[in-house]
C-alpha cells in the first residue's frame, strides 16, 4: 500500500496528454454525441433545455412494450404454461392469456398516456395515472444521480430505462421507462443544470474533444450506461485484459485525467479494471451456476406436465449389462459433467453480468459500469458507503482471490434487488487480487488506510478457547450420551469419535474471530474456512452495545456489537464475541464517544427540526441528566 | 425460581450495575420507582385474563368430557405452574427488573443497561439520534411515566426503548437528546 501509492503519482505524471487507448469513457462524450445527432450546439444545450422540460413531457413511445415486457417477465411461467396448454388446444387457457396480454397492454398504453415528466421550480415532476393520479417531485439538488438501463433491446429502439436516485435510499426513486437518449441527455444536462452541485461532471465541456475521437470511442463502457451494446463492446475486453496481464500487481490504472485534477472532473481520478480472465476464473471458482438447478428443475416439471417424459426412458439411453465398476466410473463421470457444467454456467453468469468491468472514482463518485449485453452504469457517492466488506470464499483464499461488498444506507435487505442494485452493491468489485484490496479500498473514502497485516488486531480472550472447548466436551458428551441410548454400549464411542473435531473446530473458532480499532475505523474480521473482514467508520455508528449472557458473566467476557445502517448484501455484522468484559466495555464507550464527535449525513433533518423547534433551545447533554436526576430524586 | 432471582436483584439493588468502571457507575440512573407499580398492575391484569380464561377452558373441558384422572392431573399441574409463572412475572419481575435497568446520558451518548439474566448495554452516540418519542399509555398516564423511544439509522437497533421513566424526565431527556444532537451536528 505504501509502495502503491507513490507508484500511482508517478503513472500520473509521464502522462501530459491523453495517450490513444486511455479513452475518457465519460458522459460529456455520450451528451455531445447525442446532441449532434440532433443538430444543436453542444454550448447551448444547458440554458435551453432547462427551459424546454419546463413543460410536461412523455416517455418515449416505445414504452409501451418496455412496460408490457417489463410485467409480463413477472408472469412468465404462468405465460409459458398458458402457451404450453394453448399449443395443445385448450382454448381456455388461450383466452385466459390473450385476456391478461390484452389488460397488460392496456395498462402500458394508460401509463404512456397519462405519464408527463418536467422539471419545474428546480424539481423533478413525475405524475401518472388516470383516476387516481399520482404526482411525484423530486428536488434535483436531491438528485445524486440518473442511472440508466439499456438492454439490447433498449438499445434497438435507442432508449434506455432511467432511474433517479436519490441521497437517502429511503426515499422512493424515480422511473422513467423508457426514455429516448436524446431525451436522457437532455434531462441530465437539465437536472444537473438545476443542481449545479450534485454532478459536477455533468456539463459537457469535454465536447470539442469526444466529437474528435469519433466513433472509436463507443468501446470504452460509457458511465451513463447508454452504451451500445454488442460488437462495439468488444475492442474494451482485450485492452481491459491487456491491462490486466501488463499490470498485475497495479490494476489501478492511472487515467490522464489526473493530471488535470483541478478542472471539473470529467474524466476519471481512479479506475479499476476487470480482465475477462480473471472474471472467467472468478465464475469458475464460484458457485454461481447453482442458481440454474431450480430453473432446469422448473424446465424439466414444465415439460414433464405436457410431454409425460417418462423418466424411465432415460434407461433406454444407458447402455446396458453394466459392471459395478463400470456403473461407478459413468455416475462419477455425470457427476463431474455436470460439476463442469454448472462451473462454466457461473463463468457464464460472471462475464454476461461483469463483462468489460470497470470502477472509476469521479471526485467523490464511484461509478461501476458492466454488462456483456445488458449494460449497467450505478453509481455510488462515496459518502454513502456505511460498511465495506472484503470477503473470500474457500476456492478464493487458494487462489488469492477476493470479492468487495459494500453497504450504502439505502435498505439493500428490504427493497427487492434489481441489476443496478446487484452490481453496485453486493458485488461492488466482482474479483480482485487479494493485495488490491489496499490499493482499491483507499479509493472508496477520504483517508482510509487498509492494510490487513499492519492492523494490531485483538482476539478474543485468553480463556476463550478453554470456554469454547468445554463446550466442545459438553457437546461430545450429549453425542456420546445419544448414542449410547440408541445402541448400548458402543454407540457412546461417536461422542469420543466426534470430539478432535468438536476441539478443533472450537479452537478454530475461537481464533478466527477478530476485532480492531484504528484511525477512524472499526475493523471486524470472521469466518474459518471462507475470510470476511469488514470495516466501517466512527461516522456511520449508529448504535454500540454490549451483551453479557450468564455464562459470558462466569468467564468475565461479553459481545461488542456495533450497530450501522447497513444490512444488507455484505451479509457481515460486527459482532465480536468473547472479548474480555472490561476490553468491550471500554471499546463500546470509546467508540460511542468517537461516534457522538463525528456527524452523520443521515439525519431526517425535518423531522428533527420539527422536534427541537417545539422545545427549547438545545442544551449540554450532561445538565440534561442533571436535571433528569433531581426529577428522578423527586 | 423467584428465590434464586430476587436474591440475584438484592445483590445488584445498590443500583450500581456490575461490569462497568467504577468511576462510571455512579452516574447511572434508574427509572422512575412508580413503573414498577404500574408494572406491577399491567402483569396482574394480563395474570388474571389469562388465568380466568384457562380455568373457564379447563371447567368446560371437565364438563363436556369426563377426563382420566391423570390426564386431570396433568392438566392442573399445568395450570398451576402457568398460574406460578405469571404471579411471579406479574408481582416479582418488574421490581427485579426495575434493579437491573439504568440509564445515563454521558459524552459518549444515551446509555442503557438492562436484563436479569443476559444482560445489554446499549449506547446511541448523540450525532446518531434520528428523532424521539415520548409514548404513554393509559395505565403509564395515571402513574405519570412515560416510555422514551430514540431512532438511529441504524439495523439490528433501529430504535431503543426505555419505558418507566416520569413522564417529565423522559421529555428532559429526549429535549437533551435532540438539543445535543443538534448542536454536534455542526461540528
Amino acid at each position: 500500500m505504501a509502495s502503491d501509492e507513490p507508484s500511482g503519482a508517478a503513472e500520473e505524471k509521464p502522462r501530459p496528454e491523453p495517450p490513444k487507448i486511455q479513452l475518457p469513457e465519460t458522459e460529456p462524450i455520450f451528451v455531445a454525441r447525442l446532441v449532434e445527432a440532433e443538430g444543436v450546439e453542444a454550448q447551448l444545450v444547458d440554458a435551453q433545455l432547462v427551459d424546454a422540460l419546463q413543460a410536461p413531457q412523455w416517455l418515449h413511445p416505445s414504452s409501451i412494450l418496455f412496460e408490457l415486457l417489463s410485467t409480463l417477465r413477472q408472469f412468465v411461467v404462468a405465460a409459458l404454461l398458458a402457451v404450453f396448454m394453448a399449443s395443445s388446444g385448450n382454448r381456455y387457457a388461450l383466452f385466459i392469456a390473450t385476456a391478461g396480454v390484452a389488460m397488460t397492454a392496456a395498462r402500458a398504453l394508460l401509463r404512456f398516456l397519462t405519464l408527463r415528466y418536467q422539471l419545474l421550480g428546480g424539481e423533478l415532476r413525475i405524475s401518472d395515472g388516470l383516476l387516481f393520479r399520482r404526482h411525484r417531485t423530486v428536488p434535483a439538488a436531491r438528485i445524486q444521480n440518473i442511472d440508466l438501463l439499456q438492454n439490447p433491446l433498449h438499445h434497438a429502439f435507442g432508449v434506455a430505462e432511467v432511474r433517479v436516485e436519490t441521497a437517502g435510499g429511503s426515499d422512493l426513486e424515480a422511473k422513467l421507462r423508457v426514455l429516448s437518449l436524446a431525451d436522457v441527455a437532455r434531462l441530465r444536462a437539465a437536472i444537473f443544470a438545476a443542481a449545479p452541485h450534485a454532478a459536477p461532471h455533468a456539463a459537457p465541456h469535454a465536447a470539442p474533444h469526444a466529437a474528435a475521437e469519433g466513433p472509436s470511442l463507443s468501446g470504452g463502457p460509457s458511465l451513463s450506461g447508454g452504451q451500445p451494446a454488442g460488437g462495439s463492446d468488444l475492442p474494451a475486453a482485450p485492452r481491459a485484459a491487456a491491462q490486466d496481464a501488463h499490470q498485475p500487481s497495479s490494476p489501478a490504472a492511472a487515467e490522464p485525467a489526473a493530471a488535470r485534477r483541478g478542472a471539473v472532473a470529467a474524466s476519471p481520478e481512479w479506475s479499476y479494471r476487470i480482465g475477462s480472465r480473471r472474471l472467467i476464473l472468478a465464475g469458475l471458482l464460484s458457485n454461481r451456476g447453482l442458481l440454474l438447478i431450480p430453473l432446469l428443475i422448473g424446465v424439466i416439471f414444465q415439460f414433464d406436465l405436457e410431454r409425460q417424459i417418462d423418466f424411465q426412458q432415460v434407461e433406454q439411453w444407458l447402455p446396458r449389462g453394466l459392471s459395478v465398476a463400470e456403473t461407478t466410473v459413468v455416475t462419477i463421470s455425470a457427476a463431474v459433467a455436470v460439476l463442469v457444467l454448472l462451473r462454466m454456467a457461473s463463468a457464464g453468469w460472471f462475464v454476461f453480468r461483469f463483462h468489460a468491468y470497470s470502477l472509476q472514482r469521479y471526485g467523490e463518485d464511484l461509478r461501476i459500469s458492466c454488462g456483456l449485453f445488458t449494460r449497467v452504469s450505478a453509481t455510488v457517492p462515496r459518502h454513502r458507503i456505511q460498511f465495506i466488506s472484503v470477503q473470500q470464499t474457500l476456492l478464493g483464499r487458494i487462489f488469492g482471490l477476493a470479492t468487495i461488498r459494500i453497504e450504502t444506507a439505502s435498505g439493500g435487505g428490504t427493497k427487492e434487488e434489481d441489476a443496478a442494485e446487484t452490481v453496485a452493491r453486493r458485488w461492488f468489485v466482482p474479483v480482485l487480487k487479494l493485495s488490491d484490496a489496499e490499493t482499491i479500498l483507499p479509493e472508496l473514502r477520504e483517508g482510509l488506510v487498509y492494510q490487513p497485516a499492519a492492523i494490531c488486531w485483538r482476539s478474543t480472550a485468553p480463556r476463550a478457547v478453554r470456554r469454547l472447548g468445554g463446550v466442545a466436551v459438553l457437546r461430545a458428551l450429549v453425542i456420546g450420551c445419544v448414542g449410547a441410548a440408541l445402541s448400548w454400549p458402543w454407540g457412546g464411542l461417536v461422542g469420543l469419535a466426534v470430539l478432535p473435531a468438536l476441539l478443533l473446530f472450537a479452537v478454530r473458532y475461537a481464533r478466527s474471530l477478530e476485532y480492531a480499532r484504528s484511525g477512524p475505523m472499526v475493523f471486524f474480521r470472521s469466518g474459518m474456512v471462507s475470510r470476511k473482514t469488514s470495516l466501517t467508520f466512527f461516522d456511520k455508528v449508529q448504535t454500540v452495545a454490549v451483551l453479557q449472557s450468564p455464562f459470558d458473566r462466569r468467564w468475565e467476557m461479553a459481545t461488542l456489537q456495533v450497530d450501522t445502517a447497513a444490512a444488507g448484501p455484505a451479509q457481515h455484522r460486527i459482532e465480536m464475541h468473547y472479548l474480555p468484559a472490561a476490553v468491550a466495555h471500554a471499546e463500546a464507550t470509546s467508540i460511542a464517544l468517537h461516534a457522538s464527535q463525528t456527524p452523520d449525513a443521515l439525519h431526517v433533518r425535518p423531522v428533527a427540526h420539527y422536534l427541537s423547534s417545539s422545545r427549547r433551545v438545545p442544551r449540554d447533554g450532561r445538565r440534561g441528566a442533571g436535571a433528569a436526576a433531581e426529577l428522578v430524586d423527586q | 425460581m423467584s428465590h434464586e432471582a430476587s436474591g440475584e436483584g438484592s445483590r445488584e439493588g445498590s443500583g450500581e450495575p456490575s461490569g462497568v468502571p467504577r468511576e462510571e457507575a455512579d452516574r447511572w440512573q434508574q427509572v422512575a420507582p412508580q413503573s414498577v407499580t404500574a408494572e406491577r398492575i399491567a402483569g396482574w391484569i394480563f395474570a388474571a385474563v389469562v388465568l380466568v380464561a384457562g380455568a373457564v377452558a379447563i371447567l368446560s373441558f371437565l364438563l363436556l368430557s369426563s377426563p382420566s384422572p391423570v390426564l386431570l392431573g396433568l392438566v392442573l399441574a399445568a395450570y398451576g405452574l402457568l398460574a406460578a409463572v405469571l404471579i411471579w412475572a406479574a408481582h416479582w419481575h418488574p421490581a427485579l427488573n426495575y434493579r437491573h435497568t439504568f440509564y445515563q446520558l454521558s459524552d459518549a451518548g444515551f446509555e442503557i443497561r438492562r436484563g436479569i439474566l443476559w444482560r445489554r448495554r446499549i449506547t446511541v452516540p448523540h450525532a446518531r439520534v434520528q428523532h424521539t418519542d415520548v409514548a404513554q399509555g393509559p395505565l403509564e398516564r395515571s402513574f405519570d411515566i412515560g416510555k422514551l423511544i430514540v431512532y438511529t439509522a441504524g439495523t439490528q437497533n433501529a430504535s431503543v426503548e426505555l419505558g418507566g421513566l416520569a413522564f417529565t424526565t423522559a421529555c428532559e431527556l429526549r429535549d437533551a437528546l435532540i438539543g445535543r444532537r443538534e448542536a454536534s451536528d455542526g461540528v
